[in-house]
């Protein structure tokens, strides 16, 4: 299982900083956030980095859907990029030319995989679910042309309601199964509110069921974008690979950052615990120290040694560190899994241990006057523990 | 009176067909009569049916897929086409294909040996191949359609007169659902028929796996409610292989159930995927 830094805005050097520290195994470029030539200039500075991490650009025309979209660079993109496009503008022969110009545009520099153009899966039942799949199937076609192309993976965006319906997943899951793809990218998209780990179970069980019968039972790669913690029970279920950003916003998805900004405050500085399986605030974090209980707390990477003797609090925790301790925790976790071996059972059995472990250690804390906030506490494990559940029944596991 | 084919006797066809000589009966009659024969010196089944809007178009659709598909585990065509011969006030259409000299599936004492139903699922799984390919789904795959060729570890997929052309128009009334009784996937059983594909027919080889490997039904067995076959196919989880057969490893059984899975997705969408997993089985 491989973890992909999940590009976005405010580079500046912190992915060579990831490669070069070994946080990450790949990229995944979000032209929005990156001029063209910058982003030509990254994809082949990387490219030559040994050992040559892997590449991929999320072309991101689903933005053109949005309503009033904030576009960021992506009009710069004049190669595929087409602004302020609706569903009906997608013809046949309008969906194929925009396929071309996604995957030419990405065949000229030396990513590692091709990645198709997509829009925000709304509901499995409506037009979008079939604009998405016109696009997936012209992909197919179109790549199927190409010469010594890389791999093709097939993106899908599900708004995540309408993973509720587990009729409608299997359905989804009866086509795509027969696709001629390496592989999936795939995203959800999150309700625009606080950054938090919680998913509806319903949700969280229909998600795992795509990503374990793409993945485990069909053998696609499967990569899944802007996960967060949510990729240690996809590491479960068989993902190949999970991106996550640095800031919030780009470690879970939600539309928010395409709209029209109203400005804010910096967000506070936060902490990933792995034994919590959570992002807590690094006050929360204090409090852990004062009540004698953060070694419980940590997760043990090279960067959080500084907070076994000192308060959090009184230690330089800049957010270069912090998105570092991020990815390093990520990959713990993912190493947790993978060390149960290749049995999904197996693996989804070290999922629910940590599960169980994090609402014990939660409790600890409780009983030792540790509060949290609504957002970091431990109302996503409740949800994740029933999504498994049901993932375990669904997939009959 | 319609002619009866269990009494039929096919004298008039060899009359009418010079180098023709009929042997012994083979099939009992019903909707279609096969009879063992030799035509220009060549040993094939002469096979004949009533001339009914039906059957003919059936019949019509089985030539059609055997003529498309080109398959050492689906039954040649005779040099003959389709031939309409009038006996008294009524039709016979009869035709020509390669005799299999074997036994079905349905013959064969149970449980069968692993290193018998390890080549019958990977016979099985390229004549599947063969007709997906061609577009067609076979939807009546069951033991007495299945036969193993005499003197080798070859099995042949016989009658696809009730096959489905996914791209081609429909043979039976919308609704209706074709296959035999206990032999249907979930899929068969429940959806338009418009959309069914391979993994329906794979579905039913898993049937017909466990029925060999086990000598039970996975849904027609004392584990299970004895309602309603099709309720237990649709709902019900089949006994683990095991429980019938303590011999079979857990491999062969996680195969055979992966076949049984109700969601299509979940069973295999690349045939290569399931012939490796076969050939992997490891056959003591």
């Amino acid at each position: 299982m491989k973890l992909y830094a999940q590009h976005g805005y405010a580079k500046s050097n912190k992915i060579d900083r990831a490669f070069e520290a070994g946080a990450v195994d790949g990229v995944v470029f979000g032209p929005n956030n990156e001029k063209p030539e910058s982003l030509r200039d990254c994809v082949k500075k990387f490219a030559e980095l040994k050992p040559r991490p892997d590449i991929l650009i999320d072309p991101q025309l689903y933005v053109s859907f949005l309503s009033n979209p904030k576009e960021g660079n992506l009009p710069l993109y004049e190669d595929y990029y087409v602004s302020e496009l609706t569903i009906r503008d997608l013809t046949p022969r309008r969906i194929n030319e925009i396929v071309r110009k996604v995957l030419d545009f990405q065949n000229e520099l030396p990513v590692t995989r091709l990645v198709s153009p997509t829009i925000i899966l709304d509901s499995f039942t409506n037009r979008s679910a079939q604009v998405a799949q016109f696009l997936a199937q012209a992909s197919m076609e179109y790549h199927a042309s190409l010469i010594a192309a890389p791999p093709l993976l097939l993106s899908f965006v599900f708004n995540e309601n309408a993973l509720s319906s587990q009729d409608q997943v299997n359905e989804f899951l009866d086509t795509v199964s027969l696709y001629e793809a390496a592989g999936f990218y795939l995203v959800v998209e999150r309700p625009i509110g606080p950054y938090q780990q919680i998913f509806a179970w319903e949700r969280m069980a229909g998600w795992m069921l795509i990503v374990y019968s793409l993945a485990v039972r069909n053998q696609f790669e499967v990569l899944c974008g802007y996960t967060d913690f949510l990729g240690f029970p996809a590491s479960a279920v068989g993902a190949s690979a999970a991106a996550t950003g640095w800031f919030n916003s780009l470690r879970q998805f939600d539309v928010k950052r395409f709209l029209p900004s109203s400005g804010g405050r910096p967000p506070k500085e936060r902490y990933s615990s792995g034994p919590l399986l959570n992002s807590i605030f690094l006050q929360e974090l204090d409090n852990c120290y004062d009540a004698d209980m953060i070694a419980n707390v940590l997760t043990g990477t090279r960067y959080d040694r500084r907070f076994e003797t000192e308060r959090p609090t009184t230690r330089d925790w800049p957010p270069d560190i912090s998105t570092l301790h991020h990815w390093a925790t990520l990959k713990k976790l993912f190493q947790v899994c993978m060390n149960a071996g290749k049995n999904t059972k197996g693996r989804i059995a070290v999922v629910e241990e940590a599960i169980a472990g994090a609402e014990i250690l939660y409790g600890k804390l409780r009983r030792h006057g540790v509060q949290f906030d609504p957002a970091t506490g431990p109302s996503h494990l409740r949800e994740w523990g029933q999504a498994i559940t049901t993932f375990r029944a669904l997939a009959r596991l | 009176m319609p002619i009866d084919l269990t009494v039929f006797n096919p004298q008039p066809i060899a009359v009418a067909l010079p180098g023709l000589q009929v042997g012994r009966r083979l099939g009992p009659g019903g909707q279609k009569a096969v009879w063992e024969c030799t035509y220009q010196g060549q040993r094939f089944v002469l096979k004949v049916l009533v001339a009914e809007p039906n059957s003919t178009e059936r019949a019509k659709r089985e030539l059609a897929v055997y003529r498309r598909c080109n398959s050492p585990f689906l039954p040649r065509l005779g040099p003959l086409p389709l031939t309409n011969i009038s006996i008294g006030a009524d039709d016979v259409l009869y035709y020509l294909e390669e005799y299999i000299e074997g036994s079905t599936v349905e013959q064969i004492a149970r449980p069968m040996p692993l290193r018998e139903v390890i080549p019958m699922g990977i016979c099985m799984t390229d004549a599947i191949e063969e007709l997906w390919k061609n577009g067609f789904v076979h939807r009546d795959i069951k033991p007495a359609n299945i036969i193993r060729k005499a003197n080798t570890p070859e099995f042949i997929l016989l009658d696809a007169g009730l096959a489905l052309d996914a791209s081609g128009p429909s043979l039976t009334q919308t609704g209706g659902v074709v296959g035999t009784t206990g032999f249907r996937s979930p899929d068969q059983l429940q959806m338009n028929k418009r959309d069914l594909d391979f993994r329906s027919d794979l579905f039913e080889l898993g049937i017909c796996m466990y029925l060999c490997l086990t000598d039970q039904h996975p849904f027609w067995n004392q584990d299970l409610p004895r309602g309603d076959i099709h309720h237990n196919t649709i709902n019900f989880v089949s006994p683990y292989p095991q429980r019938w057969n303590t011999a079979l490893g857990p491999e062969i059984c996680d195969l055979v159930m992966r076949l049984l899975e109700k969601e299509r997705h979940l069973r295999y969408s690349k045939f290569e995927h399931l012939r490796s997993d076969l050939n992997r089985i490891v056959i003591p």
